[in-house]
């Protein structure tokens, strides 16, 4: 299964390359917002983690350009997010096309890997 | 130390607890646990896939699942940890751009347009969960009569 990993927390993204790479996934990486979105909008993944959190072009603005340009359903993404984030702004993200999770911040693998395999 | 973090605990009051020195070096002593339970596993691995019909496989297995167990539980905590920086950092810059915005004497427009778009940052919810509106207006408030005096 190919996993594109986008946060701009290189400690994050080296460890969950590491870890889901030893549990057989094909791990690709990007810790820019931007470059992230690129890769989004090709459709070549399985499953996207996307972390709402980064400078300059967050998780947020790559959601809605790729809703703009009809790519946003060509994704699987599980979206990482602050612990606080409101049931209403957790529902209205899950009812787009193309989000099939939502965990919140600290992440835990086993969460992560049940939001993967769903 | 003990660095196991209870995530079902967690409490954005313990922030203040640690410095970010001391999670910096939490995350490193994790990060070298984890690498060196990355190396067990591996060699671990390798020598399951030459033993795999030796007597000692049932062995190999149960160690395996140890080790894994244990990794994993060490990478959830550097998670916690790693977390916590972000949001120590996150609020550390927040708390420059309020303070240049003082300054820079733009009032309290400029302040509570900042605070507007702070709130729909995510770790700026977590942050206005524990501080109240009221309250927010109410320091933004004493901040101008002081600035007028």
């Amino acid at each position: 299964m190919k996993l594109l990993i986008v946060d701009d927390n290189k400690d994050i993204t080296t460890m969950l390359s590491k870890y889901l790479s030893m549990k057989g996934f094909d791990c690709t990486i990007s810790n820019d917002g931007r470059e992230g979105m690129n890769l989004m909008a090709k459709g070549l993944y399985d499953r996207v983690i996307l972390d709402m959190s980064m400078p300059d072009f967050g998780g947020m603005d790559i959601i809605n350009e790729l809703e703009k340009s009809n790519k946003l359903k060509d994704n699987k993404i599980i979206i990482f997010t602050a612990s606080s984030i409101s049931d209403d702004e957790v529902s209205d993200l899950l009812k787009k096309d193309g989000i099939i999770s939502l965990l919140r911040k600290p992440v835990q693998l086993n969460e992560l890997l049940s939001a993967i395999s769903s | 130390m003990d660095l196991t973090i209870d995530k079902n605990n967690f409490k954005i009051e313990n922030y203040s607890k640690k410095s970010i020195e001391e999670l910096k070096k939490d995350q490193k002593s994790l990060e070298s646990e984890i690498d060196n339970l990355f190396d067990s596993l591996n060699e671990l691995i390798k020598n399951s896939k030459r033993s795999l019909l030796s007597k000692d496989t049932q062995q190999d297995k149960e160690f395996l699942i140890k080790i894994s167990d244990k990794l994993e539980n060490k990478i959830n905590d550097f998670f916690v940890a790693t977390y916590e920086q972000e949001v120590i950092d996150e609020l550390g810059q927040n708390r420059l751009d309020v303070e240049s915005s003082l300054r820079e004497n733009t009032g309290v427009k400029n302040l509570s347009e900042y605070f507007s778009h702070f709130r729909y940052t995510s770790k700026g919810n977590q942050l206005f969960d524990t501080i109240s509106k009221e309250e927010i207006e109410k320091r933004l408030q004493k901040v101008m009569i002081l600035k007028k005096l």
